[in-house]
């Protein structure tokens, strides 16, 4: 067991995650917005994250694949953020939400698509301190989302590696 | 360096036994736990073996994460990038 505290627990054979209905209605939102970016063009600029170039030196294998492999990328994307969808609509008067192993991965796949997708948007680079971001900033709230999905990321994350 | 313009190579009479390389490159977004247990869960590697390749990734900027036939290293880069890493392949002793 850890000390840590995290939103996700194992409980039996599945996990239990804890989110309460404010929190629950932002991610639904969020993930309805990318699933419709997604499903409208994958390629805008802001989404560039999540479709990247496979062949770093070879044009001519790079359009190959783009051309082969993009849509399947962007069909799985959209199938995950669907069950993603449907996964946070369970339960809906309680704070808290059983799901399985491979719900719990959709989960954590998408929470990080977001945070790729947010982070492209407030231009995070290494040097980013979210913490000298204060409230007159007008990325403030942006920032906060994304502090938010990281903790829940990493409590999933911890929650699959934690046994 | 290869001069590539003065080099030109015919892949179709050359034969290339090199392996495909599948690196994984530094980014400022993913969680470092999120990459480690990522490349556990897609490889089977041990959390020793993940945690290093994570922070060779991190300190380097880049790590070969697997290698092998141009199939399979396009198998292993999909399913990396399906999970949101920026992962990249190119030919063993090329610029990679």
């Amino acid at each position: 067991m850890s000390d840590w505290s995290g939103p996700v627990r194992r409980e039996g054979e599945g996990f239990v995650l804890e989110v309460d209905a404010e929190d629950r209605t932002t991610l639904v939102g969020l993930i309805g917005q990318l699933r419709d970016e997604i499903a409208a063009d994958g390629r805008s600029e802001h989404l560039r994250r999540l479709f990247p170039a496979a062949y770093h030196d070879h044009a001519e294998h790079e359009a190959e694949y783009q051309r082969l492999v993009h849509e399947d990328l962007a069909s799985t994307r959209l199938a995950s953020l669907v069950t993603v969808g449907e996964v946070l609509g369970r339960d809906p008067g309680s704070d808290e939400i059983a799901l399985g192993e491979d719900d719990l991965d959709a989960l954590m796949r998408a929470l990080n698509d977001l945070r790729l997708v947010i982070g492209t948007l407030l231009d995070v680079s290494e040097d980013t301190d979210a913490g000298d971001v204060g409230p007159d900033d007008p990325d403030f709230g942006h920032f906060q989302l994304y502090g938010y999905l990281g903790w829940l990321l990493e409590g999933i994350v911890r929650a699959r590696m934690g046994g | 360096m290869t001069d590539v313009a003065t080099a030109p190579v015919d892949e179709t009479t050359a034969v290339d036994d090199r392996p495909w390389l599948v690196i994984v490159w530094n980014d400022p977004i993913n969680l470092m736990s999120y990459v480690t247990f990522v490349l556990q869960k897609l490889f089977g590697y041990s959390l020793e073996k993940a945690t290093e390749l994570m922070l060779d990734i991190h300190h380097k900027g880049r790590a070969v994460v697997s290698q092998g036939t141009r199939e399979r290293a396009e198998l292993d880069v999909y399913r990396l990038h399906e999970h949101g890493l920026w992962a990249t392949m190119a030919k063993d002793g090329g610029d990679a």
